[in-house]
């Protein structure tokens, strides 16, 4: 239940910062619900895993629900991905850093700072394969026109 | 007079550029200026698209050209990059033709800064909650943000390159923080501030700079990486300056 309360905000979040981006109203949706899902599922698997591990999984399954869901509507993968990782990216774990080195805990805040930097890494990296699965998966999205 | 093929040559590179300027992936940009000059039946064409500058070269009717074009700003405008998209999708596939095209690239959605400024301050509220707050972080979150998005506004206006509209938007964001912590100390420092720097982080920049490089544009990828590391930091200090206040 507070898994769903959550999820519900960041799908709120997601959707008025897509449509603060300048997104079309469709496309602002369907991410905002890429979103929570993303980090509902980004919640759950952090019972499991390490944070770096929960945000990879997470990631990989919003950015493939975008690559697929891009496709049927037509619209630009970016579009759908970028909003829906904004409520994965670790800006908490950023602030605890400048928090740490703030108040002069130089060890802290450096250990704060690698977690950081790998939980990005994970961000990308699973940001990179969903755009490699789309491509061996659906196809190159140009096909259809070159054979035109 | 210009020929109509003459226009297809400045159309795809105008094309080209607003992808860009939108914050668009290079291959991309490159693919629809490519489309959109085979579709004007060109040949030996060739594309070079990079975050700050774009080349095109084309030969029309046996007479070959090249058009440039330098990107100064790179923005996130979500709308241009569907919008650019779906008008070389048309025009490959003869729904509009290139005065139409061209008539399309000028109405441009005008939308009002002043609305951008208030939504964002409300997802910055939300993912307050979202970031482990409680119902009464929501306000300050959202006195916060709309600060720093109308700083942003104005700052944006001075210099093309976020980096001081970002600094300052970080250290007005903190400075809001504490200030609400002082005055109701239930407050939540952690969740006004994550919430109020989330939309700064730049998420596009780096999604692109993986992407770029994932399609072999690397100087596009290493550019677009480092403009996110540098906002990064500058996130990063900004919030270390007000906090260290």
């Amino acid at each position: 239940m507070e898994y769903l309360i959550t999820g519900f905000f960041s799908t709120v979040s997601t959707v008025l910062f897509a449509l603060s981006a300048r997104s079309p109203l469709k496309p602002a949706i369907i991410s905002g619900c890429l979103g929570g899902l993303g980090f509902v599922l980004y919640l759950l698997f952090g019972n499991w895993l390490s944070e770096a591990g929960a945000v990879f999984y997470a990631t990989l399954a919003a950015c493939i629900g975008a690559e697929i869901i891009a496709r049927l509507i037509k619209t630009p993968t970016t579009v759908l991905s970028i909003p829906a990782i904004i409520p994965l990216v670790p800006g908490i774990m950023l602030y605890q850093a400048m928090l740490y080195f703030g108040e002069g805990d130089n060890s802290g805040g450096v250990n704060k700072a690698v977690d950081t930097l790998l939980v990005a890494g994970a961000l990308a990296l699973a940001v990179t394969i969903s755009t490699l699965v789309g491509r061996l998966i659906f196809g190159p999205r140009n096909t259809k026109k070159k054979e035109e | 007079m210009k020929t109509s093929d003459k226009d297809c040559l400045v159309l795809a590179i105008k094309i080209a550029e607003g992808m860009m300027r939108s914050g668009g992936e290079t291959y991309r940009a490159e693919e629809c200026c490519i489309k959109v000059l085979e579709a004007c039946g060109a040949s030996n064409i060739s594309v070079i698209a990079l975050p700050t500058a774009l080349l095109a070269s084309a030969e029309i009717d046996g007479e070959h050209r090249t058009e440039s074009a330098s990107i100064k700003s790179r923005g996130m405008d979500l709308d241009g990059i569907a919008r650019y998209n779906s008008i070389s999708r048309r025009l490959v596939s003869g729904e509009i033709g290139v005065d139409e095209a061209f008539a399309e690239l000028e109405q441009k959605k005008k939308e009002s800064a002043w609305l951008s400024c208030v939504l964002t301050a409300f997802a910055a509220g939300f993912f307050a909650f979202v970031f482990g707050g409680t119902a009464i972080d929501f306000l300050p979150t959202l006195i916060a943000a709309l600060l720093a998005q109308v700083f942003r506004h104005f700052a944006s206006k001075l210099s093309h390159y976020g980096f001081l509209s970002v600094l300052g938007s970080c250290i007005i964001i903190g400075v809001c923080a504490r200030g609400a912590v002082a005055l109701l100390p239930t407050c939540s420092q952690e969740a006004i501030i994550v919430g109020g720097i989330i939309y700064l982080v730049p998420g596009l920049a780096l999604t692109n700079a993986v992407r770029d490089t994932l399609n072999g544009d690397l100087v596009s990828g290493v550019a677009r990486f480092a403009d996110a590391m540098i906002t990064a930091i500058v996130i990063a200090a900004g919030i270390a300056i007000a906090l260290s206040l």
